[in-house]
């Protein structure tokens, strides 16, 4: 019981892959003694099953929430907006409903039905009307923060979770209950089951399973033609020599310069009217400016002929965008919130939640390739748009339009009030010739900054826009209503066969899944490559305006002409022309090493941006190089002691360095690219056809010293433009 | 199953609310302490209900007698366990197995500069790294577990099965922290939420499933053993039982007792000759001000020169003079190394009966732990190269005493303000300050002064760490202290630092006969634990209340040497005849956080630290209440800011006898205050001097001014200068003493004056010039119209 109810919990947490990966482990472990552990736990997934084979499913339930929210705010006559979606509702709104119906007795159907109402009111009421004030009873009653200080936990966390337990310690008391009434005599009795049933239900589980895939069977067009629809509001610039800051490095110049160099043809158009069939497979909108009645019959006639959209929109009107957007989408049903969709904890990180799809394979749960940063929530008035990722535990942070001066952001913060819940972010619909929409509620990921984490993903987007969807729409939905239905019968006829039979299913269904994030190749610019080694264990790390991000060297990668890539395997990666291992914390194993040299000695160039301490990771590649990293703190070289304003202009045209070790080589391969006081600091040699460059300050390439999110050190800026660049060869 | 899981949970429960409640992390709070009076009554209950109906079951005595010592036990960590933090690398392999099961790719390395196991655990944002200490393992959980399962060796009667149980529970409880280690590092790793590492309800619930596991081994051993109640174990067990007691005694008295040996008041050695930093013969004087002023040593070497002959060395090779001349040797903040030749010198003074004060600070700032280190590993101690700062709240730390002992030098030292000092290694035992609730990050040698960035990250330390330790080195004696800004001028003054400055002098101006034997002894105290352990193993003590009754009379035994360090220890004796004391009780100004840069900080009107230590400018000593407690009157009490609620019936009774009896007070008000001038109200009425308060309009405004007016023998004088200085001096005769109201006292707030490390403007140094003016003015060595001059004199920037 107690398991069925952790289960429900770790259900809604959301986990995806590990969630089916351990959920099968226990159908599988319990296979051959079916309890009414077993069955419940079955029905506790059983809508997860569902919302599989029927993704609108979330938004059936989105919109029965809401109606609910509405009665309920004019019931109790509130002036506040309750919540539309909440918590993981669906799962357990149909958990209750299947395990009434299974046990066929209507009296304990009513109770069960009765008991959730109450207390999906009590938490929708808790969320929005006293989660505040009891956080404020907590703390004068213990004189102690207990939100921040105690649990840790903001006001739209304990709105979130509390309500969260509640259902949890419910869902165990409901299965206390159900266990009472003896719910065995319901069940057949045990048996071993055969190996060739075994076989069968494994197949059948699996193929079943995969059923949804048929929805995005897609023939993609890698000579496709790109147009984006220019708007005011957006640039297409590439971080170029004369700005510094990260964050002063454009805006989709980049998407640009790799859609160009991936194959396909981009053009541009200033409105949607002006988008041609003929002349053009993939449309890309970004923040429009106009969209009058002509474009918007232009762009339904362009997605009626089977070409694809991609619609990317942002936060809280931020210039006038939604209503220009709404005019775009309403037709189909969809519609931007005047809102930016936050996580109810500080990163988007295990936030979100993603259909299994063909862009989704590499995304992860971090939201280190999705990148998601303030965007708008989407809303969905149709069911024929499939939310492919939804944020979870997310609030939806209402727009002030007082707010001018920050683009209508809001606080930041859960008020009672807010949407708080599951929230789409990113939809899509299929048309009936197969072409397809796509929207977005967010830029960030397209843009110049994010670009080099996220091109991955959006690499996939592309792809899938320039295709076209193979099975028609009719057919998945018969296939997904018999999947429906064999799983339903397998439910109901609970016995160690179907829970093996349910077990392999989920099981193929992970491993396919899996399989094709693994297999899925990842489709680069064409052009040098800079890849950044992310397989070595380091100090560096890949979110945005840290000490320690890289993004100051990603941006510099891209200004000197070439396209950085995050790699995380040893693979090497082809048309990789030079690498960056940066900061290193743990030994870089002897055949790695010797794999990194061989590379080198094939032409690669290898940048090694370490000091006295992480030099000593590096050995097995410095030692056969007769070169050693000293640890002697040199510190800030060179250093200059307090200066006048004038002198420290100048400084900056020349390179400074943070925390400076000295070089020691023994071979007259070896020269000096920069030295101070004697000590040697940046040396290069030759490697068979490559080379490689020692910096022997592992911060160097960090944003803290290089460029960070408003200024860049130019002295840095350019001593890294002539390593990339090549100048110190000769 | 019941019977036997929660004493378990208990257990998890105590040591977990007591690892909070005693500070290790966050500050504690009356929660944590209900998490261990509750199930402490409970064993309580359970315990007298078994004596009660005398025919029990053995295993209800044995837990509740367990559960009943444990809290006191756990008081044993505080000096031991709670200090330590580096795990071997093979506990980071562990974690890392557990990570691997769950799907995550991690590496396991040594970090170089904190030395630290640290595991590198893969996401997508990167590599994270995470330091395996055993502060992320709740040590207090972990350790008290494995303590429990050794009180619960009582209940069984072979020994073969006793050790199988106590090792096998070892085992199950060292896995289990490798996977709460895992648990805690996925928790942050989606989340970000690096308190998760240390929060209670996170620690405690991650232990939790454990008990389950426990009370299923405690189950199998225990079941079958036969239950009987009280048994009467055989004449030889009795035996061991006092065998492990007397030797648990030892242990306690090795540790808590500091042994004192005869004051000799020899001379002192400041050594300047190494340290370009802390100078201690810079002047400071009414014009001194400047970094170089108030950082220097000199106001150090002056207060040491009150109580003992101090000699600076500025200029000599340390092997070249004759160190035996001295009794006590501090080597400060050196900048350069200290030759083969004078380490040898120096280690040989200190093995023939010398003593040496080594004073280091943060970071390895100007390579001073490295030099340092040169003499103090030889003895065992170590300056680490780090910086601190509070866990929760990245501020400077206050060292939290134990409730129960105390060091005789942190006896006087009630309160007492870091600035930022580095950590200190040391053997067991040798502490003399530990500060908990620390956040400990390594040095940073490409950031300003080796700084990182005064924030916990998941790959640092935390929890309780040594700032001053103490080692008897041959027939002499090793100390360090971590945080050398305690001893500059501009706050050595500052709160308890006075006393610290004396106690740690005065406790190394001593023979001793025994020292080396002492420290040898308490070093290895360790394997008499592990004896102890043993013995419990061999022969178990017997279950009941003896086990809570000797665990308390242990407790008692350390409050007990506790008290006989500090009685035995009293500060020298001095008469207060140059100082002036700030009355911190009745006043409402704040004691400055004086190294804080921040705007907050710099724009705070109730902070006077420039003001007080003005008074050091012209050779007055000026304190924080009586830190040293000194005989006789100050020449001087002040009051800033007053409080009205602070002054009970009994302070004012005080108050009034002290003037009376000739105690000059200067009171600084702003009378607009309410609640100042109730208080001016009291203290006039007490002292029956009629007056009355006055409130003026100032041009045309709304804002209105207040003044006194004393009806009778007074002086006063109302400065309402041009250049917009406002301020009013009465000066009221009482009985032999006088009292002196400063009204206006604002422009003399650090806001005004600026900080004190730093006051260069003409302005502030004319408004210096007031203070002195005024300073002069209550000791009769000046007059009023000097002071209106002075005023007049102060110019704007």
């Amino acid at each position: 019981m107690l398991l069925a109810g952790i289960s429900f919990l770790v259900l809604n947490l959301q986990i995806q892959d590990n969630l089916y990966f351990s959920t099968a482990a226990v159908f599988l472990g319990s296979a051959l003694v079916p309890t009414t552990l077993q069955a419940m736990t079955i029905w506790v997934i059983f809508p997860k099953i569902l919302n599989r084979f029927f993704p609108q499913l979330s938004i059936l339930i989105e919109w029965i929430s809401n109606w609910f929210s509405h009665i309920l705010a004019l019931t109790i006559g509130s002036e506040i907006t309750l919540g539309s979606t909440f918590l993981g509702v669906q799962q357990l709104w149909l958990c209750v409903f299947f395990i009434a119906i299974s046990i066929r007795k209507i009296n304990y159907l009513v109770a069960a039905l009765g008991g959730f109402m109450v207390i999906w009111t009590s938490a929708i009421v808790y969320a929005n009307a006293l989660a505040d004030p009891w956080l404020a009873v907590l703390i004068n009653a213990f004189k102690v923060n207990v939100g921040i200080s105690v649990l840790g936990l903001g006001l739209g966390q304990i709105a979130s979770y509390f309500p969260l337990c509640g259902f949890g310690v419910a869902a165990i008391m409901f299965a206390l209950a159900v266990n009472k009434m003896q719910l065995g005599s319901f069940l057949p009795s045990v048996r071993i089951i055969s190996k060739r049933q075994l076989i069968v239900s494994a197949l059948i589980g699996g193929c079943l399973y995969l059923i949804p895939w048929l929805r995005y069977i897609n023939v993609v067009n890698d000579n496709a033609r790109i147009c984006f629809v220019d708007s005011k509001w957006i640039n297409f610039h590439s971080p170029a020599f004369d700005t510094k800051g990260v964050a002063n490095s454009g805006m989709f110049g980049l998407l640009e310069r790799a859609l160009v160099s991936s194959g396909y043809s981009v053009s541009h158009v200033s409105k949607a009217v002006e988008l041609d069939a003929e002349k053009c497979d993939v449309a890309i909108i970004i923040n429009p400016d106009t969209v009058s009645a002509d474009d918007q019959i232009a762009f339904d006639r362009f997605l009626s002929s089977g070409k694809s959209a991609l619609v990317l929109g942002d936060h809280t009107d931020l210039g006038g965008i939604k209503g220009t957007l709404d005019r775009l989408l309403g037709r189909y049903g969809a519609s931007f919130r005047f809102d930016s969709a936050f996580p109810v904890s500080a990163s988007w990180d295990w936030k979100f939640s993603s259909l299994l799809h063909p862009f989704t394979s590499h995304l992860g749960t971090s939201n280190e390739r999705l990148q998601q940063g303030t965007g708008a929530s989407i809303a969905l008035q149709s069911l024929d748009w499939l939310p492919i990722i939804s944020g979870n535990y997310v609030f939806s942070d209402a727009g002030n339009r007082l707010n001018k001066a920050d683009a209508y952001l809001g606080n930041y913060q859960y008020e009672p009030g807010e949407l708080l819940g599951n929230l789409p972010i990113l939809v899509e619909k299929t048309f009936s010739k197969g072409g397809h929409l796509i929207v977005f509620g967010d830029t960030s990921a397209f843009q110049n900054l994010a670009i080099a984490h996220s091109w991955p993903f959006i690499i996939s987007v592309i792809r899938y826009c320039t295709g076209s969807a193979v099975v028609p729409q009719w057919v998945v939905v018969i296939f997904s209503g018999l999947g429906s239905f064999i799983f339903l019968a397998a439910v109901f006829r609970m016995n160690s066969a179907n829970n093996v039979f349910i077990s392999i299913g989920l099981i193929a269904s992970m491993m396919g899944s899996q399989i094709i994030a693994k297999h899925s190749k990842i489709y680069y610019p064409k052009g040098d490559l800079v890849a950044f080694d992310l397989y070595t264990p380091s100090k560096i790390t890949l979110d945005h305006w840290r000490d320690r991000s890289i993004d100051g060297a990603i941006i510099n990668c891209f200004r000197n002409g070439t396209w950085p890539i995050l790699q995380y395997s040893s693979l090497p990666i082809e048309n990789t022309k030079i690498m960056f291992i940066i900061s290193p914390v743990a030994v870089i194993s002897q055949s790695r090493s010797k794999q990194i040299l061989e590379r080198v000695s094939n032409g690669m160039a290898l940048v090694l941006g370490i000091g006295g301490e992480s030099a000593t990771f590096c050995r097995n590649i410095l030692s056969p190089l007769n070169c050693q990293v000293k640890d002697i703190p040199l510190g800030p070289v060179p250093i200059r002691g307090s200066s006048s304003g004038n002198d420290f202009l100048l400084a900056r045209f020349q390179p400074q360095f943070s925390k400076a070790a000295p070089i020691i080589t023994n071979d007259t391969e070896w020269k000096d690219i920069y030295s101070w006081n004697g000590y040697s600091i940046i040396a290069q040699r030759r490697y068979g056809l490559g080379k490689i460059v020692i910096i022997a300050d592992d911060q160097f390439l960090w944003d803290k010293t290089l460029e960070a999110e408003k200024d860049g050190w130019q002295g840095n800026i350019n001593l890294l433009s002539r390593i990339i660049s090549g100048d110190f060869d000769e | 199953m019941n019977r036997f899981l929660w004493p378990w949970l208990f257990a998890i429960l105590i040591a977990g609310s007591y690892e909070y409640f005693s500070g290790q992390y966050v500050p504690p709070n009356a929660i944590y302490l209900s998490g261990i009076l509750i199930p402490w009554f409970i064993a309580l209950f359970v315990l007298c209900k078994c004596y009660h109906r005398k025919v029990s079951n053995e295993w209800e005595v044995t837990w509740s007698s367990a559960i009943l010592s444990f809290p006191f036990l756990l008081y044993f960590f505080e000096r031991t366990i709670f200090l330590c933090h580096r795990l071997p690398i093979q506990y980071a392999d562990l974690v890392a197995i557990v990570l691997k099961i769950l799907g995550k790719s991690v590496v396991t390395y040594v970090d170089p500069l904190s030395m630290n196991a640290c595991a590198a655990v893969a996401d997508q944002a990167g590599w994270k790294s995470i330091s395996i200490a055993l502060e992320k393992t709740s040590p207090g959980i972990v350790v008290g577990l494995v303590l429990m399962a050794l009180l619960f060796t009582a209940n069984i009667k072979s020994w073969e099965r006793r050790f199988i149980f106590f090792f096998s529970c070892t085992g199950v409880i060292i896995v289990w922290s490798a996977v709460k280690v895992a648990g805690s590092i996925l928790l942050y790793v989606g989340t970000k939420w690096i308190a998760s590492f240390w929060n209670p309800i996170c620690e405690i619930a991650l232990f939790i499933p454990i008990s389950i596991l426990l009370a299923l081994l405690t189950k199998v051993t225990v079941t079958g053993q036969g239950a009987k109640a009280f048994p009467v174990l055989p004449q030889k067990f009795l035996k061991a039982n006092v065998l492990t007691l007397f030797t648990f005694f030892i242990f306690i008295l090795l540790n808590y007792y500091i042994p004192l040996g005869s004051r000799v008041n020899g001379k002192v050695l400041l050594d300047d000759f190494h340290s370009n930093w802390e100078w201690s013969k810079v002047d400071f004087g009414r014009d001194s001000y400047g970094e170089r002023a108030t950082y220097s040593a000199n106001a150090y070497r002056q207060l040491l020169q009150k109580y003992w002959t101090v000699d600076v060395n500025s200029n000599v090779s340390l092997d070249a003079i004759p160190l035996s001349d001295y009794k006590v040797i501090i080597l400060k903040t050196p900048t350069k190394p200290y030759s083969n030749k004078e380490k040898s010198a120096l280690l040989s003074y200190a093995r023939s009966g010398g003593s040496l004060y080594l004073l280091g600070d943060h970071t390895n700032l100007f390579g001073m732990s490295t030099y340092l280190n040169v003499i103090a590993k030889e003895s065992g101690l170590e300056f680490e190269f780090n910086d601190q700062f509070d866990l929760t709240t990245q501020d400077t730390t206050k060292p939290e005493y134990s409730f129960l002992w105390n060091h005789p030098i942190s006896s006087h030292l009630a309160r007492l303000t870091f600035l930022t000092s580095c950590t200190l290694k040391c053997p067991l035992g040798s502490d003399i300050i530990t500060g908990r609730g620390m956040g400990v990050e390594p040095v940073d040698y490409s950031h300003v002064h080796f700084f990182g960035n005064i924030k916990v990250d998941p790959d640092e330390n935390w929890g309780a760490f040594v700032q001053m330790a103490s080692v008897f080195y041959g027939k002499g004696q090793v100390m360090a202290f971590a945080d050398s800004t305690c001893i500059s001028t501009f706050c050595i003054y500052d709160d308890c630092k006075p006393s610290l400055a004396i106690a740690a002098v005065d406790f190394l101006n001593r023979n001793y006969v025994h020292g080396e034997v002492w420290q040898w002894m308490r070093s290895r105290s360790w394997w008499l634990v592990a004896l102890i352990g043993f013995v419990f193993l061999l022969a178990p003590i017997r279950p009941g209340i003896l086990v809570p009754v000797s665990a308390f009379v242990a407790i008692l035994f350390v409050l007990g040497l506790s008290n006989i360090n500090y009685t035995q220890f009293p500060l020298p004796i001095r008469f207060a005849n140059k100082a002036i004391c700030f009355d911190s009780s009745l006043s409402g100004a704040r004691i400055a956080r004086m190294l804080d840069n921040s705007n907050e900080a710099i724009n705070d009107d109730h902070v006077y630290d420039m003001w007080f230590l003005n008074f050091l400018r012209l050779g007055y000593e000026p304190y924080y209440d009586n830190p040293l407690r000194l005989d006789g009157f100050p020449k001087l009490r002040v009051i800033i800011h007053p409080q009205s609620a602070a002054l009970t019936e009994s302070r004012k009774q005080k108050l009034l006898h002290d003037i009376k009896s000739g105690q000059k007070y200067i009171i600084l008000c702003e009378l607009s205050s309410v609640s100042e001038r109730e208080m001016i109200e009291k203290i006039l009425t007490a002292c029956n001097v009629s007056f009355y308060f006055k409130d003026v309009l100032i041009d045309k405004a709304s804002e209105s001014s207040w003044s006194i007016v004393i009806n009778g023998d007074s002086e006063c004088l109302t400065v309402n200068a041009e250049n917009g200085e406002k301020f009013e001096i009465i000066r009221v005769k009482i009985g032999d003493g006088e009292l002196t109201l400063l009204n206006g006292c604002e422009i003399f707030n650090r806001k005004s004056l600026g900080p004190i490390y730093n006051a260069t403007t003409k302005r502030q140094r004319s408004l210096c010039e007031v203070e002195y003016a005024i300073i002069r003015y209550c000791f009769h060595d000046g007059s009023l119209s000097t002071i209106k001059e002075r005023a007049l004199e102060v110019v704007a920037d």
